[in-house]
């Protein structure tokens, strides 16, 4: 077997793990893998800013369902990735970050630009590696995309040290990659699966309650299986928006803090939530003691440590959501077929809805009647953000992909743009990181490039991981991006507002006046544009 | 004063809007050789100038003048060195607003001198291949 250095071993373990493009940095530590990159038929997007590569992988990744990558130097360009990984990891999303480390002997000795990354990205990160023997580099790198993609998909750092990248070694990319103690159960147990169904037969006032655990598995289409089969209401959360059609009959939109009334008031009447993919967030719940106070769970998750963390389930199916519905599915219709005679087969066959369910679907269907969501218009003329929102999503349509910084921008995003497919609508979720949007969106783009990708930014937002506008009026990738400026640290300031007697203490970010945000994206090679009537947005 | 590269200005520019709005009038001079330059440096030294990732075009993207008067400084452009002292002073001059200086610089300047990484410091080179000249037999 030919000879060759760590750094080569790298760059061919990334291409035969099927790796098309990686977002990063390069810098000292890192330098000899920059070199066979060089070569390399992945496309290598030199971003502007680390925690820019990171959260671009995990737009990447989001919009397409493949392992998102990026690189970075040791110290400083890897503790700038921190963010971006606890990202990836709070949601889910598979990200592999390769970063380089000082040489081995100077490892502990505060040499430059040296730090433990490892033990930093230890609690954010689904598993970490460092790497100091080169022969270690292609079976980490394996094990690193498997670990990512594999079970509840997260983020993984593998830190080489830059004498492995420089020594000799020859190539073997494992075929198959065994882990002891890793064994994602994908198939749940048959007899969950029967009282699932038992339960499913016997409740009244069933709900969907879906997470973002349904996009990931791919599940949507088997998701929409069950709710016609149950006919029961479905709500989607923050993560979960376009795993069911915001168009369909039965979606009654997210649930949560800032979810529509008849989401939040179905999940507390009802008698059963079927939860797939969710994990009973705080910001799901509310106070946890008081939520959905009458129903029985059957939680379905991939990961077991989810079950009962927050609220006990009944039933547990411990296993991948698109396996588990297959089954889920033909169960309960056998377990409704035999406990709600009464049901015409006709509608079993058509949509399966049940008679007993519909005075609680008229129920539910009231709710979303009664209190739709909406929003004043601003008395003064002004432009209201919701409306801006709204008609993005109208006239961009339901192919588009959606990319949300975090506050009020992201919640409107989330409530009135209607989203169709998943996959088109990417945020930062669990960790809430401003400045995610525009990177993300970038990734997105790349990964999805015949797409229109729109990021939704806040002001606040917009101004902490702009540059990398550059790197997309570099690199071709032409993203929109709509800054949504109330000139405020708006969801900060709302809190005020309700909670501090309108005591705005520093959310005031003037930026009607500074920055000039039309000229910014202009010295960045972009279209600047602004918009400050409602007439123009017609 | 800060004194930053095209790359770093990149990373966190964004506080000029900080200082903009909070009267802090810092100048800044970006000496912009359009390059990550000292990673360049390494690549051109033991890399065969095989610039992998390090060529930042930003001599044409972003426009550094504009991209300061946006968050509200000023922003000024040297390209020739003629213009270096008088582009200083006008920076000078200025103190009420934070200032950032676009010196385009040219891209193969390096830093020296140098001892290569992992390399004894006796064998400092003063510019490429070239080691110092020792009056007599020790220093």
């Amino acid at each position: 077997m030919s000879k060759i250095n760590g750094a080569q071993s790298l760059v061919n373990a990334l291409e035969a793990a099927g790796v098309e493009v990686m977002f990063g940095i390069p810098g000292g530590a890192i330098l000899p893998a920059y070199d066979p990159i060089f070569d390399s038929k992945i496309r290598h997007i030199l971003v502007r800013h680390e925690q820019g590569a990171g959260h671009a992988a995990t737009g990447y990744a989001q919009a397409t369902g493949r392992v998102g990558v990026c690189i970075a130097t040791s110290g400083p360009g890897a503790t700038n990735l921190v963010t971006p990984l606890a990202d990836a990891q709070m949601d889910s999303v598979p990200i592999v970050a390769i970063t380089g480390q000082v040489p081995s002997a100077a490892i502990g000795t505060d040499a430059f630009q040296e730090a433990d990354i490892r033990g930093v990205t230890m609690p954010v990160t689904k598993h970490n590696y460092l790497i100091t023997d080169p022969k270690d580099i292609p079976r980490a790198i394996a094990e690193a995309f498997h670990i990512a993609s594999t079970g509840r998909p997260g983020a993984v750092l593998v830190d080489i040290a830059k004498d492995a990248l420089q020594k000799e070694t020859t190539f073997d990319y494992p075929h198959t990659v065994s882990l002891a103690g890793y064994n994602p159960v994908m198939e749940p147990k048959s007899e969950a699966v029967r009282d699932a169904a038992a339960l499913i037969a016997q409740s009244k006032k069933p709900v969907l309650y879906v997470g973002g655990g349904v996009i990931k598995a791919e599940a949507a289409a088997e998701l929409m299986q069950l709710a016609q089969v149950t006919g029961a209401p479905v709500v989607t959360t923050l993560m979960a928006r376009g795993a069911f059609p915001d168009s369909h009959q039965q979606h009654l939109g997210m649930p949560g803090m800032h979810g529509t009334v008849a989401a939040v008031t179905a999940l507390q009447k009802a008698d059963l939530l079927i939860t797939l993919g969710a994990r009973f967030d705080d910001r799901v719940t509310g106070k946890l003691s008081t939520f959905a106070p009458n129903a029985k769970i059957i939680h379905a998750d991939i990961d077991p440590a989810e079950i009962g963390k927050n609220r006990h389930a009944d039933v547990a199916l411990i296993g991948d959501l698109k396996n588990t519905l297959r089954v889920l599915v033909p169960a309960t219709k056998v377990a409704l077929a035999k406990s709600a005679p009464d049901l015409t087969p006709w509608l079993n066959e058509v949509y399966g809805w049940r008679k007993d369910l519909t005075p609680w679907l008229n129920e539910v269907y009231g709710w979303r009647k009664k209190f739709p969501l909406g929003y004043d218009k601003p008395a003064d003329g002004s432009v209201s953000p919701q409306y801006v929102i709204e008609r993005i999503g109208k006239i961009s349509g339901p192919d588009t992909i959606f990319a949300a910084g975090v506050g009020q921008h992201q919640m409107w995003a989330s409530q009135f743009i209607g989203y169709e497919k998943p996959r088109t609508w990417l945020n930062s979720g669990g960790l809430g990181t401003m400045g995610y949007a525009v990177p993300a969106a970038m990734g997105a783009k790349v990964g999805a490039p015949d797409t229109t990708v729109w990021a939704i930014d806040g002001d606040g937002c917009f101004q902490m991981t702009n540059q990398e506008l550059v790197t997309c009026a570099l690199n071709n990738i032409p993203i929109k991006v709509a800054v949504i400026n109330n000139e405020s640290l708006g969801m900060v300031r709302q809190w005020q507002t309700l909670f501090y007697n309108q005591r705005y203490s520093n959310t005031d970010l003037h930026s009607k006046r500074i920055p000039d945000f039309k000229l910014l994206a202009e010295a960045m090679g972009c279209v600047g544009l602004r918009c400050e009537s409602p007439a123009d947005g017609n | 004063m800060a004194i930053d590269g095209d790359g770093c200005f990149q990373m966190t520019n964004q506080e000029l809007v900080t200082c903009a709005l909070n009267n802090i009038p810092i100048k800044v001079a970006v000496i912009n050789n359009e390059s990550l330059g000292m990673v360049r440096q390494w690549q051109t030294l033991f890399y065969n100038q095989r610039y992998s990732n390090t060529d930042l075009h930003s001599k044409r993207i972003p426009d550094f003048k504009l991209l300061a008067e946006a968050m509200g400084c000023v922003g000024l452009r040297c390209e020739s060195p003629a213009d270096v002292d008088k582009t200083i002073e006008a920076a000078m001059a200025i103190n009420d607003r934070p200032v950032v200086v676009d010196f385009n610089v040219h891209r193969d300047a390096m830093v020296w001198p140098m001892v290569a990484a992992g390399t004894s410091n006796d064998d400092i080179t003063v510019a490429r291949s070239m080691a110092p000249v020792w009056d007599s037999q020790e220093l």
